[in-house]
């Protein structure tokens, strides 16, 4: 090799400087649109890679070992059932192989399923089994897009192969204890923006594709599950019960209230409609007296079936006692006074008869008859009325 | 034995962290797309090379391979392996003046003569060869040393010497007629 000679090289250098310099300084304009989708997509290409991706593959071993051992040959469960496949079947191994690729209106589609739900079976831990349903979700999504991209009709089949995988994906994360259920409801809310991106894309022409449009409906229905379930996992656990339908908040038992269990086990199914045939749940005793509430007993022994309507037509069912003057109460509307009634009384008049006394009139009572001619004075203790009354007529009745 | 915080992000990155991923894009996306872009002289191209670049690096993990350190140098390596497959098929257009964005200039007579500089120096560096081009591009654009080159090419850094003289030879060979 020949010499390199210093002196020219920082000649040459020094010669070369300015164009150097220009190149340096040449800056080219980018557009911050394109490398805001370009990063976009890289990143989503990277989400696509770690779907399926646990963990890097161990490398063989290279070199001197001490360890004289056979090389471990793991195999991994996928690849041993392909194997026995392919022997008890022969070549339908590699059917299931071949079928990976196909489209949902493929030949092999139906192995390709098949395949998908012989790995999900054999797959026992939750978390794999999560990340298994949520790559299967994906790929029902691509394979959407793909049909809409080539102007074929999504079938049926397709989208509620779709929703079971992703339902079963968030029942699975709802499985997990509480302190590992954020990094997984992370990654299923990526899983599930990668899902919107695919459907929002091959659904962006004028012409939405019904189906689609509803996939992306979902989409952004589970996106706001998993969102709060980030908030609140055990709302979210609870919610998983419900199979995540959008609906009414559930009430945790114990904790609020909510409809009854619906048995009658200790009511009375001919009860009152507005307790739904049951009694009162909160006691079994009979209502007192001053209590404040009960029904009567329906029956009418101690009361007038013609009594006011108000009552129901039964007396008072706290007493059992006759009315006492002064205790506010009794028939008649009269006012207690006799200024302006008949002294007679009488239902056809409009004063009455004191009721509660059947004695004398007493001067000082305040009861008995009036005079009779309306004056209202008072009787004297002979029974005569006072001298005032120079006309007076009136005398107590025998 | 410890580890470099780029080790660490390797490692992150390795098993598809898309945090670790984000930061490797940020960090080098802008400067691969400079290097190609003076390379390539057509902003597409330069575009696609970032994206090509960053999806085989994705490609390279997925795979269990990838850098375990001197990351740069492993970006650099791949977007030079794409420009030199490029150059193979279609060699890179020319770049007009007008397509040519020199910052730092107010003067506008400096401007002019920043571009028709930068018009030499890429008509020049067009017909070196590839590895002398990557050399000097490098080194004196992107400041790069030469064992990050040495990495960058796979040879061993006495080599990347002699590749150096002889571009700076061949470069001053086709400028001294237009000074």
């Amino acid at each position: 090799m020949k010499d390199i000679n210093h002196s020219d090289e920082l000649s040459n250098e020094k010669f070369l400087r300015r164009w150097f310099e220009s190149l340096r300084q040449f800056l080219p304009v980018r557009d911050s649109v394109t490398v805001g989708k370009s990063r976009n997509e890289f990143l989503q290409k990277a989400q696509l890679f770690s779907v399926g991706v646990s963990t890097a593959p161990k490398r063989r071993q290279i070199g001197w070992i001490f360890n004289f051992g056979k090389e471990p040959n793991r195999m991994t469960t996928f690849v041993t059932l392909v194997l026995v496949l392919s022997i008890m079947f022969g070549g339908a191994g590699a059917t299931v192989v071949a079928a990976q690729d196909s489209t949902p209106d493929g030949v092999l589609y139906g192995v390709k399923l098949a395949s998908e739900n012989a790995r999900f079976e054999l797959t026992t831990r939750t978390e794999s089994r999560l990340q298994l349903a949520l790559s299967f979700a994906a790929r029902r999504v691509q394979e959407m897009a793909d049909m809409v991209a080539n102007g074929e009709a999504i079938p049926n089949g397709l989208v509620l192969n779709w929703e079971t995988q992703l339902n079963e994906a968030l029942q699975l994360a709802a499985r997990l204890g509480s302190e590992e259920i954020d990094p997984w409801l992370a990654q299923v809310q990526n899983n599930l923006r990668l899902q919107e991106q695919l459907a929002a894309k091959a659904n962006s022409s004028d012409l939405q594709d019904p189906l689609l449009s509803r996939v992306q409906a979902r989409i952004q229905e589970c996106l706001q599950i998993v969102e709060e379930g980030r908030t609140d996992p055990l709302q979210f656990q609870l919610r998983a019960k419900n199979n995540f339908q959008v609906g009414p908040e559930v009430v945790p038992p114990g904790e609020s209230y909510g409809p009854g269990d619906g048995d009658c086990d200790d009511c009375d199914p001919n009860g009152p409609v507005e307790n739904n045939g049951e009694q009162n749940p909160w006691t079994d005793d009979i209502p007192v007296p001053g209590s404040g509430y009960g029904p009567g007993d329906g029956d009418c022994d101690g009361c007038d079936p013609n009594g006011p309507v108000e009552n129901n037509g039964e007396h008072n069912p706290w007493t059992d006692d006759d009315p006492v003057p002064g205790s506010g109460y009794g028939p008649g509307e009269g006012d207690g006074d006799c200024d302006d009634c008949n002294s007679k009384g009488g239902s056809d008049e409009s004063g009455s008869n004191n009721p509660w006394d059947g004695d004398s009139g007493d001067s000082s009572s305040g009861s008995g008859e009036g005079s009779g001619d309306g004056s209202g004075s008072p009787q004297d203790s002979n029974g005569n009325t006072d001298s005032s009354g120079s006309d007076g007529k009136g005398g107590s009745k025998p | 034995m410890p580890t470099t915080p780029e080790q660490d992000l390797i490692t992150k990155a390795r098993s598809f962290d898309l945090d670790a991923l984000a930061e490797i894009y940020d960090t080098y996306n802008l400067r691969i797309y400079r290097y190609s872009y003076r390379l390539l002289g057509d902003d597409n191209l330069a575009e696609e090379c970032v994206a090509e670049t960053f999806s085989r690096l994705l490609l390279a993990f997925k795979g269990g391979g990838g850098p375990k350190d001197h990351l740069q140098a492993y970006m650099y390596r791949i977007a030079h392996n794409w420009i030199t497959d490029k150059y193979r098929r279609q060699p890179p257009p020319e770049l007009s003046l007008e397509d040519c964005v020199i910052t730092d200039k107010d003067n506008p007579s400096e401007k002019a003569m920043d571009q028709i500089l930068l018009g030499q120096i890429r008509s020049a560096l067009a017909r070196v060869t590839p590895e002398q081009r990557l050399v000097v591009i490098s080194k004196y654009v992107e400041g790069l040393d030469n064992e990050e080159i040495a990495r960058i090419i796979g040879k061993p850094v006495g080599a990347i010497k002699a590749l150096q003289h002889r571009a700076l030879e061949s470069l001053r060979r086709l400028l001294e007629p237009m000074e």
